[in-house]
C-alpha cells in the first residue's frame, strides 16, 4: 500500500547489537518493501558520516550506542538530517523514552525484541507517511512565514498579557528587533500603562474576540513619526472561544493622513478666508454706509446753506430796521416829555424832526417790508425744517428698533425728496403707486437701496449726455406674498456681459472717484440677506434698465442687528 | 414813478431762490415789478400770452426740470419779437462749458447763485443796468455782458 510508484527505499539501521541489526535487516529484505539499499552501522559517528554523504529515507535508531546515549542520540541525528523519518528502538520497559523521542522529532518507536516483521513494516509505512505530512506542514508553514515576512506591513502577535510573542520582519525593520517579550504599549509607545480599550484595536479584539481597527501615531526606530492603521483579530482561542492570542497588522497611512491633513488645513484656510471676506464685507458695508452718509451730508449742507444764509441775511436787515425803529421810538419819548413840559413851538419842532427822520430812514418802506421779511424768513426756515424732516424720514434715525412697519410708497417718496437735487435736472420721475400693505423692515436700509438704484439710474441717463431728460418710472404693487417695487429707467441699459457682475462688490463701470461699485452689492445684502427679499435686474441695451425689488409680507425674524448674516449660497 | 418801471421776468423753479433774488433786487434798489415763472414752459406761456407786457430783462435759472434754461434760450431766440430782450443767466453752475454755452445762445450776463447772499447780491448788481431800460430801446448788450465777469465763485 505504501505508494506503488514510490521510489525504492534507502534505509539506515543504527544498532550496536549486530544480531538485532542483522535480524531487522532480514525482516526488511524479506518484506514486500521495495528497497534500494539497507545500511547497517553501530556507532553514531559512523551513522552521521553516512548521513552526510548519502540521501536516506528512514533511520531505525537504537538510542543507546557505544558513543551516544538516550535522547541525545536522536538530537544529533535530528540536527544532521531533519528531513529523514526516524523510528526509535528502545529497550524493554523504556516506553516512556520512546514517547519522549516521538515528542522530539521521531515519528514512531519500537520495543527491542518486541516486534515482528509486520509491526516493523507498519511502523515504517506510518513513519514515512507521517514525515511526509510533517514536511508538507513545515513547508506550508515556512511558505506562510515567508509570506508574512515578505509582507511590507508590520505584523505582531500578542498574548493575553499584551506581550509581543511574534513579529514579522517588516515590524523589525520599522520598529527595531527588541519587540519579542515586550508589552506592546511599552515597545511602541514607551508607556508603562496599556492603551485604553477605546484607542487600542488589540485590546478590543481581546475583549470580544472580533476584528477591530484603530489609527495610531507611532515613532519608528529612526524617530520619524508615522501614522498606522492597525487591524487586530483573535489568532488563537481557549476552549470557551476567548482569544488567547491576537494578531495585528499595521498599514502605514502617513501619506493618506498627511493628504487628509493638508486637505483639512486647506479647508481651514478656505474657512478662514471666507470668514475674513465676510468680515471685510461687513466693514465695506459699514464704510459704504459712512460714505453715503457723508455724501448725503455734503448734499444736505449744500442745500441748507442757501436758506440759512438767506434767513441770517434777513435777520441783519431786521436788526437794522429795529435799530431805526428804536431811534424813532427815542424821538417819540422826547416828544412825550415835551407834551407835558415844553411849549408848543418846541413840540412842533420835535415833531418835525421826527417826520424828517422817518423820511430819511424810509420808514414806510421799512414797515411795508417788515412783514415780507418775516414771511421770507419763515419760508427759509421752513426749507431747513423740511430738509431735516426728509433726512429723518429717510434714515429713520428716530426709529427705536431695527425693524418697524414700513410703507413702501412713503419710503419711496421720502427717498425721492432726498434725491431731488441729484435727479431733477437729468430725469423726470414718474410714480405709479399701488395699494401696498405695510411690511416689517428696516426703513433706513430699504430707503438706502432705493437711493442707490435711483442714483444709478440718474447716473446712467446722465452718461448718455442726451438732449432731453430721461424718464424714471417707479411702480409699486403687492402680490399674495410680497410687496414689489420696480424702478425702470430709459437709460443706456446694461450690456449682457456686464449683467451677471453688477451685484459683485467693487464692480463699476464708472470712472475712478465716481463709483465705488458697492451700491448694488450693499443693496443685495440689505434686500436678500437682511430682509429675505429678492432683487433682480432686467436690462436691454436699447430700452434701459429695470430693477425689481420684493419684500416678503411676513418677515421671518432675522438677525438684523449687524452685517453678520450669511450670504445666500455660502 | 415806481409804477412806471418796466417788468423783470424771473424764471426759476425754486421758490426760495425766487424769494432770495427778489429780496436782493430790492436791497439793490431795483424796484421794478418782478413776474415769476417756475419753468421754461411757464415763461414761454407768459411771453406768448396776448395781454402780456414784455419785460425789460429776463433773469433765467439754468437748472430746471423739463424745459431747462438753455432750451428756453434756444426757443425764444427763434422768436423775433423776443430777441431784443436781454437775458441774464442765474445759476449755481460754475462750469466753463455752461458759461460758454450761455454766451453762444445770446445771454448778456452769467450770474452765479452763491449761497453767500452778500456775494450773490454783488453779482446781481449788473441787473440794475437793464432794469430801467424798456426792452425795445437799443443798447450794447454784448459789451455789458462782459462787464459782469469775473463772476464771484460759488463755495
Ligand atoms: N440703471 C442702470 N443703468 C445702467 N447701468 C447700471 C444701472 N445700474 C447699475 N448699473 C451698472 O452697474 C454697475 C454697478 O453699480 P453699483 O451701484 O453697484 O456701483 P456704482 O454705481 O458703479 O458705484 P457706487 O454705487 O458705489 O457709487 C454700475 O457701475 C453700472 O455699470
Ligand atoms: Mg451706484
Amino acid at each position: 500500500m505504501y505508494s506503488a510508484n514510490a521510489s525504492p527505499l534507502r534505509i539506515l539501521i543504527l544498532e550496536d547489537d549486530m544480531i538485532d541489526g542483522q535480524q531487522i535487516k532480514r525482516m526488511l529484505s524479506r518484506s514486500s518493501l521495495v528497497l534500494d539499499r539497507i545500511e547497517l552501522t553501530d556507532y553514531l559517528e559512523n551513522g552521521l558520516q553516512l548521513l552526510a554523504v548519502q540521501d536516506l529515507d528512514i533511520i531505525l535508531l537504537d538510542l543507546n550506542l557505544p558513543d551516544s546515549n538516550g535522547l541525545a542520540t536522536l538530537k544529533s541525528i535530528e540536527n544532521t538530517c531533519p528531513s529523514v523519518a526516524k523510528i526509535v528502538i528502545t529497550g524493554e520497559g523504556d516506553e516512556q523514552l520512546g514517547l519522549q523521542a516521538v515528542a522530539q522529532g521521531a515519528q514512531d518507536y519500537l520495543i527491542k525484541g518486541g516486534f515482528d516483521a509486520n509491526t516493523l513494516i507498519r511502523a515504517i509505512h506510518y513513519s514515512l507517511e507521517r514525515k511526509k505530512s510533517e514536511k508538507a506542514l513545515r513547508e506550508s508553514k515556512s511558505q506562510l512565514d515567508a509570506m508574512l515576512e515578505s509582507l511590507g506591513d508590520p505584523m505582531i502577535m500578542v498574548d493575553k498579557a499584551l506581550c509581543i510573542i511574534w513579529t514579522n520582519e517588516a515590524n523589525t525593520n520599522l520598529f527595531g528587533d527588541d519587540a519579542i517579550g515586550n508589552q506592546c504599549h511599552m515597545f511602541y509607545h514607551d508607556e508603562e500603562t496599556p492603551c485604553t480599550s477605546e484607542s487600542s484595536a488589540i485590546i478590543q479584539a481581546f475583549q470580544d474576540g472580533g476584528a477591530h481597527s484603530c489609527d495610531a501615531l507611532m515613532t519608528d526606530k529612526n524617530d520619524r513619526q508615522r501614522y498606522f492603521h492597525w487591524t487586530a483579530n483573535a489568532a488563537l482561542r481557549d476552549k470557551e472561544g476567548k482569544p488567547t492570542t491576537v494578531i495585528a497588522i499595521g498599514r502605514d497611512i502617513t501619506d493618506r493622513k498627511t493628504a487628509e491633513e493638508s486637505i483639512r488645513s486647506a479647508y481651514n484656510e478656505v474657512e478662514r478666508a471666507n470668514h475674513e471676506l465676510k468680515e471685510m464685507q461687513s466693514q465695506v458695508v459699514q464704510s459704504e454706509k459712512l460714505a453715503s452718509i457723508g455724501q448725503l451730508a455734503a448734499g444736505v449742507a449744500h442745500e441748507m446753506n442757501t436758506p440759512v444764509g438767506f434767513v441770517s441775511c434777513n435777520f441783519e436787515t431786521l436788526e437794522s430796521y429795529l435799530k431805526k425803529i428804536l431811534e424813532l421810538l427815542d424821538m417819540y419819548e422826547v416828544l412825550a416829555r415835551c407834551v407835558e413840559a415844553s411849549d408848543k413851538n418846541h413840540r412842533l419842532e420835535t415833531l418835525k424832526r421826527i417826520k424828517e427822520a422817518k423820511v430819511k430812514m424810509r420808514f414806510d418802506e421799512i414797515l411795508g417790508d417788515l412783514q415780507g421779511l418775516f414771511e421770507d424768513s419763515r419760508e427759509g426756515l421752513g426749507r431747513v425744517t423740511s430738509i431735516i424732516q426728509n433726512l429723518r424720514d429717510f434714515s429713520r434715525i428716530d426709529q427705536a428698533c431695527d425693524l418697524a412697519e414700513y410703507n413702501l410708497n412713503e419710503g419711496i417718496k421720502t427717498t425721492l425728496t432726498v434725491a431731488r437735487n441729484e435727479v431733477k435736472y437729468d430725469a423726470e420721475v414718474k410714480t405709479e403707486f399701488g395699494d401696498v400693505p405695510t411690511v416689517f423692515c428696516n426703513a433706513g436700509q430699504i430707503n438706502q437701496v432705493f437711493l442707490n438704484i435711483l442714483v444709478n439710474a440718474v447716473q446712467a441717463i446722465r452718461s448718455q449726455e442726451r438732449e432731453t431728460p430721461g424718464t424714471i418710472l417707479i411702480r409699486t404693487y403687492s402680490t399674495d406674498t410680497d410687496v414689489v417695487c420696480e424702478i425702470q429707467d430709459n437709460g443706456p441699459g446694461i450690456s449682457e456681459d456686464k449683467l451677471p457682475r453688477i451685484f459683485d462688490p467693487f464692480f463699476t463701470t464708472k470712472p475712478a472717484g465716481k463709483g465705488t461699485g458697492l451700491g448694488l452689492s450693499v443693496s443685495y445684502d440689505i434686500i436678500v440677506n437682511k430682509h429675505k427679499g429678492q432683487i433682480w435686474v432686467d436690462s436691454n441695451s436699447n430700452e434701459g434698465t429695470k430693477f425689481t425689488i420684493t419684500l416678503p409680507l411676513t418677515v421671518a425674524a432675522t438677525d438684523n442687528a449687524d452685517a453678520e448674516s450669511i450670504p445666500a449660497g455660502g | 414813478m415806481s409804477e412806471m418801471k418796466p417788468l423783470l421776468l424771473l424764471v426759476d423753479d425754486d421758490r426760495l431762490d425766487t424769494l432770495i433774488t427778489k429780496r436782493c433786487l430790492k436791497e439793490l434798489a431795483v424796484t421794478n415789478p418782478v413776474v415769476c415763472a417756475a419753468s421754461g414752459e411757464e415763461a414761454i406761456e407768459y411771453l406768448t400770452a396776448d395781454s402780456c407786457e414784455l419785460p425789460c430783462a429776463i433773469l433765467l435759472d439754468l437748472n430746471m426740470p423739463r424745459m431747462g434754461g438753455f432750451e428756453f434760450l434756444e426757443q425764444i431766440s427763434t422768436l423775433e419779437q423776443f430777441r431784443s430782450i436781454p437775458v441774464l443767466i442765474l445759476t449755481t453752475s460754475t462750469a466753463q462749458e455752461d458759461i460758454d454755452k450761455g454766451h453762444t445762445l445770446g445771454a448778456v450776463a452769467y450770474i452765479v447763485k452763491s449761497p453767500n447772499i452778500v456775494e450773490f447780491k454783488e453779482a446781481l448788481k449788473c441787473v440794475t443796468r437793464y432794469a430801467n431800460v424798456a426792452h425795445n430801446e437799443p443798447c450794447g448788450m454784448a459789451n455789458q455782458a462782459d462787464a459782469c465777469h469775473p463772476m464771484p465763485q460759488a463755495q
